[in-house]
């Protein structure tokens, strides 16, 4: 009896053992927390764990990525070619690439820095991903001048772009100008004119009047190609919103800070230079755009997938324009690294221009990627000399790959030659755009630093995600809510 | 009296030699155990207490992640838990509970632990049951399929149900409007408030196989004497469950029910996949180990992150402490109630 | 003969509800097989059948284009009263009205129907996808036959580790008494709820400085220093075990080893053959300790952490997770079934003796 009473508790806390630990999703506890998804990485060459050092006198610095761009298998190619080139060139330096995907990057690399092994260079990575770890940057400036980089290839504008109270923390390298992607063969069917591809021109509505390229017109035109199973637009009486299979317009991957800027123009978001006196300046333009944006997504005609209906694997997972659900989508260059399954299923695009804003002027965006390097790096000279390889030399394969215009100006043709190589079917009228995109920063960028960024851009994510995927929502009482909560959070 | 004093001498060793020889025994015996014992001991001290030790002394600091551990210590002394107390969002106190405008993360923890509890003790046990029965024609390959989905990879099986739950996609609303639910009452899984924690439960239910063969052989081992001798008592089948099924398997019960509980309040990685970790909808899915997870590694504060840790050993021992000490009034130890 | 009846009707009810119970709880199953066999495309349709389906096409003037059930009596020179449908390709959409041609009557040229295209049904024909299943044996990242290689390794060399700890440990606590045992007893148990948070970073830091973070010691490790489940486990197991054996091989002069060689392991084989699959069932899908150190190297992946390869953040590839995922299920669902009946049946028996 004692035995079987044993035996009983034995299998017991053998079933403990696989509800604690095993697969599945039951309610098992983590024993190791970190990451969500997989990391993925090139090993290097010879196989051996990238931490461990080999004897030899090759100085090893490792390139860690992504905090932004990078992390998709095909950019992980290029990367890896790019890194052997280097390895090759020289033999003083040994690069390493550890490559993690962009939603673990951050997690991964924080847990890096506090155990002391923190990677040495870090990239591509735009303002938003360097926030996050504000004042980790080095200053590159004396590296510059001893390695004698030429920093005249670049504008100096962009190089000013980089200058913080941190100090040169980077070099110009790729920026990203925005612009609104479309899909012809809906417009077509809808019978509509498609956007105009220069800025400054107007639109021509079905009934033959002009107008302009504002987010009104958008939204008039994004109703009509918002279509149901039965292929009634949203404008339609008998319009059922819970079967769309296409909708008119997506913010495709764009923060809800982006889409404030987008709608409302470019601003500063807060005010204040000390701990306390620190205030939420949110501009009531971008009020205005967020309401505008959750009535596209809620309202009695939508026009913008719900965040439900995009997370759908149907609407790819969150990509809709590449997996042809969304008639258009505004992003910026950087998002033609990731169209494979668009093209693959025989779709085309073109790109039209970015709208104006409430207040009558383009309001564009330009993301600008670079590679840093982080203050603790053990090998700061060996580590810029990577660094400045991977922005000169690396950068003719690399910025393809990223979707990125290169910052140095002659290297701009070969890009778009890439490009139409990836894309055939895309127009010179249409990579123009970008090109004339270049004229339209947002300045203070959307991903400006926040004081607590970290803590601010996760608020601003839960409002995004309350937005996103609720209905009923108070508007005015949750933005008053952001507000409060974003005053007490700048002045932790 | 005496007699009993005599027995009593009698047992005692009779001469030095054999208690020098019990102690030379015990020594060995006491060598011999550590030794055999010593694997885990140094496990235990390197990968369990020292580690312990550094999170706790962490916990007394003021310590970024970006400040790497091996940084010179800013000593804070009891700052931090001063924070833990009047932090709404780990919402320790639960005098704040009802009144807070944050819902409290450890009420969050509870409040799932209502639900999930009692579905992950008694479905398997119910399935158990049914697989006991002597009519069961196949008992043996239907345990095997019952088994099987625990073994799915964890990715796979999110992405699974994630495509499944879809509130505008997903097949089972698709089946539920077929079947006659109007549009505007089709749940929205896990984006609503009110339906979340049953979603999060449904994709846990997935995993009862492993707890249900357990249960199913503490079923298997109840001496069938037992049930023999309820059924010449004349004792119907309610009535030998509860008197003999249930007092027989108890211990199996109560060992899941603790192992349940201490994976309650780890839980974490689902509501941090399925809802991108924000805690939503409405904050109702910040769970604890959530809300220390984001502490630790996304707001990169360590020190913070460690009092969070601290806590939840306590309040998980504590609560574990209290079940030991309460089972005795429900679990049945055949083998202490018959010596 | 009453009897024979009742047996009948009983065993086919219970039978038949364990069957249907099983069924919907299985049923996701039948989801994750049905996604494995369709494109990315496939499952990009809304309103697609569950089963793999693909629309059927038709190349017209070099262009692949799409058919669909179209009801003739909406068509120019049909005949509008009919009821007649036909599979037609669809040459221009449009919204009120659209452009089709006969595949099996080109000489009719297009012609214009007044449908919506979209609310037309569509002739699928059952297209399964097997390639899916090559595609991810190809380019899972150094090949899946490594991948399952990588697996099974960890799970084979852990289980190694742990079982053999583990026996040491518990032979320990089960069959010597010395100060402190039930303390130090207490304090094993008292491990298990830990949470991981806990120990994390200060252990991720220790493997880092020894520079072993990318290889398998961090994870293989810690497993040959016993853990607390199995000890107990085994413990209890040992402690049911009679000690006269026990004690008339040490009158016969066996040392403790020998007594645990073969005494005391030779009683014991339900709990190590339990021991064993549990735990080699927990390793095939470990999934973050995995994450954690091996994240850097990817020759070194188990298949738990290579599926999450296919969940890049910029294309999520469903029909691949779900194509690796049933070929990772293939091992651990035959080992349980292989091994179940001798467990479980060992546990019945040992109990029934009881």
């Amino acid at each position: 009896m004692k035995k079987l009473l044993y035996v009983l508790s034995v299998l017991v806390i053998a079933s403990m053992i696989l509800t604690a630990c095993g697969g599945g999703a039951t309610e098992a506890p983590a024993t190791e927390a970190p990451a969500t998804e997989a990391p993925a990485t090139e090993a290097p060459a010879t196989e051996a764990p990238a931490t461990e050092a080999p004897a030899g006198e090759k100085v090893q610095i490792r390139w860690f990525c992504c905090l932004g761009t990078g992390d998709a298998p095909n950019q992980q190619e290029v990367e890896q070619a790019v890194v052997d080139e280097f390895n090759a060139s020289q033999d003083k330096i040994e690069l390493i690439l550890e490559v993690v995907p962009y939603a673990s990057g951050r997690d991964t690399l924080s847990t890096q820095i506090a155990s002391g092994a923190g990677p040495d260079i870090v990239g591509p990575v735009g303002w938003g991903g360097s926030n996050d770890f504000y004042g980790q940057w080095l200053d590159m400036t004396p590296y510059i001048e001893e390695t004698g980089f030429d920093t005249s290839i670049f504008d100096p504008a962009l190089v000013k772009f980089y200058q913080t109270e941190e100090g040169q923390v980077g070099l110009p390298f790729a920026v990203f100008p925005g612009a609104m992607y479309f899909i012809p063969a809906m417009f077509d069917e809808a019978g509509l004119n498609y956007p105009p591809q220069v800025y400054g021109e107007k639109y021509v509505m079905p009934d033959g009047t002009e107008a302009d390229w504002n987010w009104d017109t958008i939204t008039q035109i994004a109703k009509l190609l918002t279509v149901d199973v039965n292929g009634k637009n949203a404008t339609e009486d008998g319009f059922d919103r819970t079967q769309i299979v296409q909708v008119g317009y997506t913010p495709q991957w764009q923060s809800i800070l982006s889409i404030g800027t987008f709608y409302g123009g470019a601003d500063t978001i807060y005010t204040g230079t000390t701990k306390g006196s620190y205030e939420s300046t949110i501009p009531d333009s971008w009020k205005e755009g967020w309401k505008w944006y959750y009535d596209g997504m809620w309202g009695d005609q939508p026009f913008i997938a719900t965040g439900p209906l995009a997370g759908a694997p149907e609407f790819g997972n969150g990509n809709l324009f590449n997996a042809g659900k969304s008639a258009m989508g505004l992003t910026q260059t950087w998002y033609t690294c990731c169209l494979t399954d668009f093209k693959a299923a025989g779709l085309e695009f073109q790109l039209g221009i970015q709208p104006l804003a409430s207040n009558g002027e383009v309001a564009g965006r330009i993301d600008a990627d670079t590679y840093r390097i982080l203050k603790g790096s053990k090998h700061p000279k060996e580590a810029f000399e990577a660094l400045s390889y991977l922005i000169t030399t690396g950068g003719d394969k690399l910025l393809p790959v990223y979707g990125a215009m290169p910052a140095i100006a002659e290297k701009t043709d070969a890009f778009f030659a890439q490009k139409s190589t990836d894309y055939p079917f895309v127009t010179d009228e249409s990579w123009n755009v970008f090109i004339q995109g270049l004229a339209y920063p947002d300045t203070p960028s959307s991903e400006q630093y926040q004081p607590n960024s970290i803590k601010a851009t996760a608020r601003f994510a839960t409002f995004a995600d309350l937005l996103n995927n609720t209905e009923g929502v108070d508007f005015d009482a949750e933005y008053q809510k952001l507000v409060d909560d974003l005053n007490a959070i700048y002045n932790e | 009296m005496l007699e009993q004093l005599n027995t009593k001498l009698r047992k005692l060793p009779s001469s030095l030699a054999t208690v020098r020889k019990m102690q030379t025994l015990s020594r060995k015996e006491m060598k011999n155990g550590l030794w055999f014992l010593s694997p885990w001991l140094f496990g235990f001290m390197a990968f369990t207490l020292l580690p312990m030790l550094a999170t706790l002394f962490f916990s007394f600091l003021n310590l970024r992640i970006t400040d790497g551990i091996f940084s010179t210590p800013k000593f804070v002394g009891f700052d931090n838990y001063a924070k833990l107390l009047n932090d709404p969002q780990a919402g320790i106190n639960p005098l704040e509970w009802f009144s807070s405008k944050t819902p409290s993360s450890l009420l969050i923890t509870i409040k799932f632990g209502l639900i999930a509890l009692p579905i992950g003790i008694f479905v398997p046990l119910g399935l158990a049951l049914l697989m006991n029965n002597k009519y069961l024609k196949g008992q043996f390959v239907f345990r095997s399929l019952f088994y099987m989905p625990f073994i799915v990879p964890f990715v796979a099986s999110i992405f699974l149900w994630g495509g499944m739950l879809n509130s505008e996609t997903g097949w089972i609303n698709r089946v539920l409007f077929s079947l006659g639910v109007p549009k505007e009452n089709l749940p929205l899984w896990a984006n609503d408030v009110n339906t979340v924690y049953p979603t999060y439960v449904i994709m846990g239910i997935w995993g009862i196989g492993n707890a249900m063969l357990v249960m199913l052989a503490g079923l298997q081992g109840v001496p069938t004497e037992l049930y023999d001798a309820a059924k010449v008592d004349g004792a119907n089948s309610w009535a030998t469950f509860w008197n003999i099924t249930f007092p027989m398997i108890s211990p199996v019960i109560f060992y899941n029910l603790v192992l349940n509980i201490v994976g309650l309040f780890q839980y974490f990685l689902v509501p941090l996949v399925v809802n991108s970790g924000t805690g939503s909808p409405g904050g109702a899915t910040m769970f604890y180990n959530l809300y220390l997870y984001k502490t630790f590694f996304t707001f990169q504060n360590m020190s913070y992150g460690s009092t969070l840790a601290w806590f939840l050993f306590l309040v998980i021992l504590l609560i574990t402490i209290l079940l030991f000490a309460t089972a005795k009034y429900w679990v049945y130890y055949a083998a202490e109630a018959r010596s | 003969m009453n009897k024979k009846l009742t047996d009948g009707i009983n065993t086919t009810f219970i039978t038949l509800v364990v069957l249907s119970l099983l069924v919907i709880f299985l049923s996701p199953f039948a989801f994750m097989m049905v996604t494995s066999l369709k494109t990315r495309e496939q499952i990009s349709v809304v309103g697609a059948p569950i089963w793999p389906a693909a629309q059927p096409k038709y190349t017209y003037q070099g262009k692949e284009v799409d058919v669909y059930t179209v009801p003739l009596k909406q068509c120019a020179g049909f005949d509008t009263n009919g009821n007649a449908t036909k599979n037609l390709a669809i040459t221009k959409k449009g919204r009120q009205e659209s452009t089709f041609v006969d595949p099996n009557d080109l000489g009719r040229g297009e012609f214009v129907c007044q449908v919506s295209w979209r609310a037309l049904d569509r002739p699928w024909i059952f297209s399964p996808t097997w390639q899916n299943y090559v595609e991810v044996w190809n380019t899972i990242p150094n090949g899946y036959w490594r991948i399952l290689g990588n697996t099974t390794f960890y799970a084979v060399v852990t289980m190694i580790g742990t079982v053999i700890s583990c026996i040491l440990v518990a032979y320990g606590f089960a069959r010597f008494r010395f100060p402190g045992r039930d303390f130090l007893f207490i304090v094993l148990i008292s491990t298990i709820f830990l949470p991981g948070a806990v120990t994390i970073i200060p252990t991720y830091s220790f493997w880092q400085k020894l520079g072993l973070v990318g290889t398998w010691y961090p994870l293989i490790v810690p497993h040959f220093f016993a853990n607390a489940y199995n000890v107990f486990l085994f413990r209890q197991y040992f402690m049911t075990l009679p000690r006269e054996l026990d004690e008339s091989a040490m009158m016969d002069g066996a040392g403790p080893l020998k007594i645990l060689w073969s005494i005391i392991l030779p009683q014991s084989y339900p709990v190590i053959i339990a021991v064993v699959v549990f735990h080699i069932v927990f390793a095939w899908n470990d999934y973050f300790g995995p994450l954690v150190y091996l994240s850097t190297a990817k020759q070194n992946w188990p298949v738990s952490v290579a599926l999450s390869f296919y969940n890049g953040i910029y294309g999520s590839q469903p029909q691949l997770i779900q194509a690796g995922a049933m070929m990772a299920l293939l091992l651990p669902v035959i080992l349980f079934f292989v091994a179940q009946r001798f467990f479980v049946q060992g546990i019945v028996v040992t109990g029934v003796e009881k």
